[in-house]
């Protein structure tokens, strides 16, 4: 045997295993769809400071909610602020915040649930699982509430670390979110460990976290894809209701919940454009995230790929 | 008592006891397994002995419940909570498993004691190719780089008579079928060479050409690689084609280990004789299916005299007061009946059937 021979029978290493991936992703139109929509919502929230044609928070009041318009693309607002800025701005803010907030808890959710659903019906099972029920069985605007109440508006200064208004809100919905994703992946996990080819990994010689994290845990990914895109979406919403009770992004920084809630007083008077562009840009993304999640789940279960099997 | 019955059975003239312990690869002995259930501990493997020498092939044969499973799991220390190991010794190479710690006994695992499960569909990780889990397998316990496992895997692949062995890496595990499967699991299997395998009902799952073919190559593997065999089955055919000697178990109990030649000529329990006349034969076909009557006695419960005895058409007064042991009716044949200590032979139609 040759040495291409021996690569050809290679399952291919991970990182070109992760590239070919991404050209499957793209190559079926709903993942097309989703890709350009998510790299484009992207990139244009990175690339703010530099397409954005005025300050977000540049207040001129003899400017106030002006229509659309050559010079304002998305009208300005109530202190004649740029909305097409403020809209490129508050990208930056909630889809950093909802999608850190989305990875803590999936993180956070993973590891408890897998590990309760491992050890099935023992008592680390029962404590991790009884303590995530209490967790979930306070609403997060009560947390919220209590949170600020203890801590205060405003950064927290851990010695070396300060946690901002941003950071807190990534904390807490991260936490908050942790329970419900624990309980997607306990339920697999407690189906999967009961599975032969556990038992037969075992036998092979391996050990409870690889059983957990290598063997149990990519069968399980397929709800999980789902539940954290829908997370993620779910966070821009969340982030807007919490800048309400005064944890999340405070005024005159721009977001696109923050936006929304303050266009509520405009729906009736005529300013279409203030809830309009916040909103589409929350509709766009959360459409292409969740079109991702579906495409990536469908791509990543080798079960699912028509066209491979082998007679 | 037990033990010195074990002892005389190992003990060939010339060879002091400390010799034997050494020369078998597996001496299980008065092996207890229980579940503790509510407080209360359900002895399910109720102090079993035997051994399994160097290349032998052995199997385990009784009903559903009678432990033979379990015995399985035991040696592999697989037995998991609430299910426990109560007491007994399984010395494997001369070294006790059962205190072993967890990293020395998944060292063994795999690369010195493996084992092949039932159901061929579901012992292979759906999401993995089958690439993948083998050399998941060969870098764990042999140490080697990539390539040098893809060319062992080719070669595991080849020698369980995968065709196109390099395109079927890439395969996953529901791109082939069940014989396939279980090939491969079983290629997997001793893919480190071990010096046991425990076949869990290898073939159950399969259709009957699909079975000829897999006890083939267990065979031809075993020529090949000579370790020794536990197969664990309810099939006592299967363990005619695949052991050398077979071992009967009721109720947690052995109730008689014999040469497959023997067992089957000459069975001296009245259990392994009823088990025999249940195997259904062309010639006896259309009279039905013979089975035993009676329940076997539940997981767990008191025991007094022989297991057998409520279900034994042979059973008298002594029997269900007893407990009878194990004794051995000639060199290799041992049988724990009331019955063979008078020499009397259970032994009818089966014989030569």
């Amino acid at each position: 045997m040759n040495q291409s021979d021996i690569a050809g029978a290679l399952p291919a290493p991970l990182g070109q295993r992760c590239s070919t991936a991404f050209f499957r992703l793209v190559g079926t139109p709903l993942g097309a769809v989703a890709t350009i929509v998510v790299v484009a919502v992207t990139t244009l929230a990175l690339l703010a400071p530099l397409i954005a044609p005025y300050d977000p928070v540049g207040i001129s009041l003899d400017q106030k909610l002006l229509p659309p318009s050559l010079h304002h693309l998305m009208g300005t607002d109530q202190a004649g602020r740029d909305v097409f800025s403020r809209v490129l701005w508050g990208g930056r803010i909630s889809l950093s915040i909802s999608v850190l907030a989305a990875a803590i808890g999936v993180f956070c959710g993973v590891v408890l649930g897998v590990l309760a659903g491992f050890y099935g019906g023992s008592l680390l099972d029962h404590l991790i699982m009884r303590f995530m029920d209490f967790l979930a069985s306070i609403p997060l605007l009560v947390w919220a509430i209590a949170m600020v109440g203890a801590i205060g508006v405003g950064p927290v200064n851990l010695g070396v670390v300060s946690i901002g208004n941003e950071g807190k809100i990534i904390l807490l919905v991260g936490f908050l979110y942790t329970p419900s994703i624990a309980r997607v992946a306990y339920g697999a996990a407690l189906v999967e460990a009961q599975a032969d080819y556990v038992r037969a990994r075992r036998v092979q010689g391996a050990g409870s976290l690889t059983l957990m994290f290598d063997e149990i845990l990519p069968n399980c990914l397929s709800p999980l894809i789902v539940q954290a895109t829908i997370y993620i979406s779910i966070g821009i919403v969340v982030e807007a209701s919490l800048s309400f009770v005064g944890l999340g992004v405070q005024p005159p920084t721009a977001s696109w919940g923050a936006m929304l809630s303050d266009a509520f007083n405009y729906v009736l008077s005529g300013e279409w454009w203030l809830p309009f562009f916040p909103g589409l840009a929350i509709s766009i993304s959360v459409i292409g995230i969740n079109l991702l999640g579906d495409a990536l789940r469908d791509l990543l279960d080798p079960r699912g790929q028509a066209g491979r099997v082998i007679v | 008592m037990h033990c010195a019955t074990f002892l005389t059975r190992a003990v060939r003239p010339g060879a002091s006891s400390y010799d034997t312990m050494n020369r078998h690869l597996l001496d299980v002995e008065q092996l207890r397994v229980g579940f503790a259930i509510k407080g209360r501990t359900l002895e399910i493997i109720r102090g079993i002995s035997f051994h399994l020498g160097h290349q032998e092939a052995i199997g385990l044969v009784g009903e559903s419940g009678s432990g033979k499973s379990l015995t399985a799991s035991a040696i592999i220390q697989l037995v998991s909570f609430p299910g426990r190991i109560l007491g007994g010794r399984i010395h494997f190479e001369g070294k006790d498993l059962v205190p072993l710690p967890r990293k020395e006994v998944n060292r063994i695992r795999g690369a010195e004691i493996s084992m092949v499960f039932q159901d061929p569909s579901t012992s292979l990780n759906p999401v993995f190719s089958i690439g993948t889990q083998l050399m998941d397998v060969i870098r764990a316990h042999q140490g080697v780089g990539r390539d040098a496992a893809v060319e062992i895997a080719v070669g595991i692949l080849e020698s369980v008579g995968i065709a196109h062995a390099k395109a079927r890496l890439r395969s996953y595990p529901h791109e082939l079928s069940g014989g396939m499967r279980q090939r491969i699991i079983i290629g997997m299997a001793v893919a480190c060479r071990p010096k046991l395998l425990i076949l869990d009902e290898p073939t159950s799952a399969l259709d009957v050409t699909v079975q000829a073919q897999v006890v083939k190559l267990i065979r031809r593997l075993q020529d090949e690689q000579g370790f020794s065999i536990l197969l664990i089955t309810h099939n006592l055919d299967l363990a005619a084609d695949i052991c050398d000697r077979v071992i009967v178990m009721y109720a947690g109990e052995i109730v008689e280990d014999a040469p497959v030649q023997s067992l089957f000529a000459a069975p001296r329990h009245p259990y392994t004789r009823a088990l025999l006349d249940c195997v259904p034969r062309l010639a006896t076909v259309a009279r039905g299916f013979d089975s035993i009557p009676g329940q076997p006695p539940a997981a767990g419960a008191r025991i007094v005299g022989c297991a057998f005895a409520e279900r034994c058409s042979l059973a008298f007064e002594r029997c269900r007061h007893e407990r009878p042991q194990p004794r051995q009716v000639d060199r290799y044949h041992r049988a724990a009946c009331l019955l063979s200590a008078n020499n009397l032979v259970v032994a009818g139609d089966a014989a030569g059937a």
